[in-house]
């Protein structure tokens, strides 16, 4: 499973794993769903992602933004090197981290 | 395989073709910019066509090849014959890779890495290491999307690109992936993403909500780079402007990127600065230029449709013969008049249609430098290689036919016919020997000639070995034409055995029987010591000619016109025969053998004068008797060899006006036997 979540009483924690192709972003989608009807503090561990469809990149963006609409914040990891320079070297990692 | 995939692979094997050319030609001439820049264009547009269609392994190793371009370009480097026979060995792996791009995809060479370090070695002036000749095929590991190092541009172009990817995502759409295989093909010195991303609950996960604008170097063309954005999807919107652009290449994309483009709302092909709004005008506008800079315009015609089309005219052509032949001296004016103009037209689609199947020499011709190169590095030799006439046209299928004939005299001239350097230092010639290979088209035929000054037909030898073989006793002297002939005949190749001969008989009979069975014919002239010639004589066409229709009896047959040089009434005064076999006759003078077409073709003779028609081909003459002219006509050729058998002394057959069949003369085959009987004629006169 690519995308797990774990939520305590304050935090919600996202892990993604491996590749989150094009097929995989529905399951992402349903987890951002998740966790913006039950709003906390959220994490999003990525660190063991190695690559990320631009769909997906956007479930993350939104939920980032439906969760600061509610007044709650959202915290990436240090993302693989990898897909960090990926997301840097088009302008994705500093719009996505803005707060 | 689709239209564009096919498209993709003609224009491929030209560029490849391009490529060898330029570089041979670098190879024997001072390397002028303009040529290294056709080189370098060339290896560009083929990385950026094999990119587009996802060829991965033949894009990347185009673009190790380029770099060393590159450094030829910027006069790093002179074109030494080391980095010539590397750059060549690397023309050759780009063959390999596309070939196994039809049977196995997208597949790599472990010897690609190797021949490319060795290359670069050669440029930074360090000693290469040897390279295996390329692997059999083997499966590869997938490629990386990302270069490990992004590739070297400075000093390229810069552009400022606006990315608005099309609106539906997809699997096969991933913005973020066609940016990286951007980083392929240049560098980005600048991004900034513009987000549009709607909260959660507003979002489709199908939907496109960003665009990006960049600032990239590359040494591509913009095209490339708008193909590349806008293939994975329909939508996408690109707008590419020059920053500092260097004085940009005039490569237009080729057809295969703008086909593949072609499928995108945008218009494919408009200058760097326009709006893709503006892009239809442009391409417009950029297309009328060409036209008035002189540019060939062109399109790609299947040789199928070709061929059928040419087929319909040659009935066309007959049908019409036939109308003709229906008139009779009641048909009204009208009807005669509709009737010749009909005529012209189908005249003049004939020759339009011909034009169509006739090709330049050159796309022949063009093969064998290379051939030459390397034949001669192997055997030691030094050969310049000289081309004439390459914008002469011939019919297609003639053109493909001649490949294998001329493939064996051009080797053949390499092998046995010039010496090696030492030896023609010796005999006080050049080191360098020179082949030429020459086309002209003179008479209503194409004449190709094979031309050396190396060692020149022993004929003396040639004559021995026929008396070996029992063809000739040892009294007999039979003249050069003659001794020539003997080395297009099996027998003779397969025991030829001399130094001086050894090999460049074999598969002279093969070459002979192959040009003969396009309708043409081989002769050979040598001076000892000086060289050596082989012309083969080609019709232009195999489709239809102009006929001079001659009978014998009640039988009909047809000589090209182009071989007529007179006709007139024979009378007996002029007749000379001696020993009543050997027949000449006296035309204003000068004596030409007499071939009586009665007996040629099997008719008892007649005691009518009859009409004599002179003949003529290459100088030499015949007077051919005839019982009467029928009149000149345009024929449909057909092939005697392929709906029967070949017969010696006709060239072919057609059908006439009124349903007939008519033998077409072979001129050559006449005269010939012609030449033979004034042979005996001079021996015993």
């Amino acid at each position: 499973m690519q995308v797990s979540l774990k939520t305590s009483a304050k935090k919600h924690k996202a892990t993604l794993n491996g590749e989150i192709g094009f097929a995989e972003t529905a399951a992402l989608y349903d987890v951002a769903q998740q966790i913006a009807q039950n709003p906390k503090e959220t994490q999003i561990d990525w660190s063991n992602l190695t690559a990320i469809h631009y769909a997906g990149v956007q479930v993350l963006f939104a939920l980032r933004k439906s969760l600061e609409e509610q007044g709650y914040k959202v915290q990436f990891t240090e993302p693989n090197p990898q897909l960090y320079q990926h997301l840097h070297t088009f302008g994705v990692w500093d719009a996505l981290i803005q707060s | 395989m689709d239209s564009l995939m096919q498209l993709f692979y003609d224009e491929a094997n030209e560029m490849v073709e391009g490529m060898e050319q330029v570089l041979l030609a670098l190879e024997s001439g001072e390397p002028d910019p303009e040529t290294v820049n056709a080189l370098f264009r060339y290896a560009h547009s083929f990385k950026g066509n094999s990119a587009a269609m996802g060829f991965t392994h033949l894009s990347k190793f185009t673009h190790g090849l380029e770099s060393a371009m590159e450094a030829l370009r910027k006069e790093q480097r002179t074109l030494t014959p080391e980095l010539a026979t590397l750059l060549l060995q690397a023309v050759d792996m780009i063959r390999t890779l596309l070939e196994r791009t039809r049977t196995e995809g997208d597949v790599g060479d472990p010897t690609c890495e190797p021949l490319l370090q060795q290359i670069n070695a050669v440029i930074n002036g360090e000693t290469p290491q040897p390279v295996p000749a390329p692997s059999a095929p083997m499966p590869s590991a997938p490629v990386q999307t990302a270069p490990a190092e992004p590739p070297t541009t400075q000093g390229a172009p810069q552009y400022r690109i606006t990315y608005q990817p099309a609106p539906t995502l997809s699997a096969e759409h991933d913005p973020l992936q066609l940016l990286t295989e951007l980083q392929e093909y240049g560098q980005v010195i600048e991004c900034r993403f513009r987000e549009q991303i709607p909260p959660l609950e507003q979002l489709k996960t199908d939907a496109c909500y960003g665009s990006w604008e960049l600032l990239y170097e590359t040494a591509f063309e913009p095209a490339i780079v708008r193909a590349l954005l806008e293939l994975a999807a329909e939508g996408a919107e690109v707008r590419i402007e020059p920053v500092n652009a260097a004085p940009t290449e005039t490569a237009q994309p080729t057809a295969a990127v703008n086909a593949a483009a072609a499928s995108q709302p945008s218009v494919a092909t408009p200058p760097p600065t326009e709006t893709p709004a503006a892009a239809a005008a442009a391409a417009t506008a950029a297309v009328n230029a060409a036209a008035s800079k002189g540019e060939a315009q062109s399109i790609r015609v299947s040789t199928e449709k070709i061929d059928a089309l040419m087929n319909l005219v040659s009935e066309i052509v007959i049908a019409q013969s036939m109308l003709s032949s229906a008139q009779t001296a009641d048909t009204d004016e009208r009807t005669r008049a509709a009737i010749t103009q009909m005529e012209r037209h189908v005249r003049d689609l004939h020759e339009r249609v011909m034009a169509i199947r006739l090709l330049p020499v050159s796309y022949l011709f063009n093969r064998f430098p290379r051939m030459v190169r390397d034949t001669a590095a192997k055997l030691g030799k030094k050969v310049n290689f000289e081309v004439e006439g390459e914008e002469t046209e011939l019919d297609r299928t003639l053109l493909e036919a001649l490949s294998d004939p001329l493939t064996h005299l051009i080797r053949n001239a390499i092998d046995h016919g010039i010496e090696p350097p030492d030896e023609r230092r010796q005999n006080g010639k050049p080191e360098t020997g020179t082949i030429k290979l020459s086309a002209y088209q003179s008479e209503g035929r194409i004449y190709i000639e094979v031309r050396d000054d190396g060692r020149g037909i022993n004929t003396e030898r040639v004559r021995q070995k026929a008396i070996q073989l029992g063809w000739i006793t040892e009294n007999d002297h039979p003249a050069e034409e003659t001794l020539y002939d003997f080395l297009f005949q099996p027998g003779f190749s397969t025991a030829q055995q001399v130094s001086d001969l050894s090999g460049r008989g074999v598969g002279m009979d093969v070459v002979k029987r192959n040009v003969e069975s396009l309708g043409g014919s081989i002769s050979v002239q040598s001076k000892r010591g000086e060289g050596t010639r082989f012309l083969l004589r080609v019709p232009l066409t195999l489709a239809i000619m102009d006929g001079l229709g001659l009978t014998v009896a009640d039988e009909h047959y047809i000589v090209p016109l182009t071989a007529v040089v007179e006709a007139f009434q024979y009378e007996s005064l002029q007749h000379t025969a001696l020993f009543d076999q050997y027949e000449m006759v006296n035309v204003r003078g000068e004596f030409i053998p007499l071939v009586r077409l009665r007996q040629f073709v099997g008719l008892p003779e007649t005691d009518h004068d009859g009409l004599i028609v002179v003949l003529e081909q290459e100088g030499e003459q015949i007077a051919l008797l005839i019982d009467g002219i029928a009149g000149q006509q345009q024929v449909v050729l057909k092939s005697l060899e392929e709906n029967f058998v070949r017969v010696h002394g006709f060239a072919g057959a057609t059908i006439l006006g009124d349903g007939r069949v008519a033998l077409i003369l072979d001129v050559s085959d006449l005269i010939r036997r012609g030449r033979q009987s004034a042979e005996r004629y001079a021996a015993v006169a």
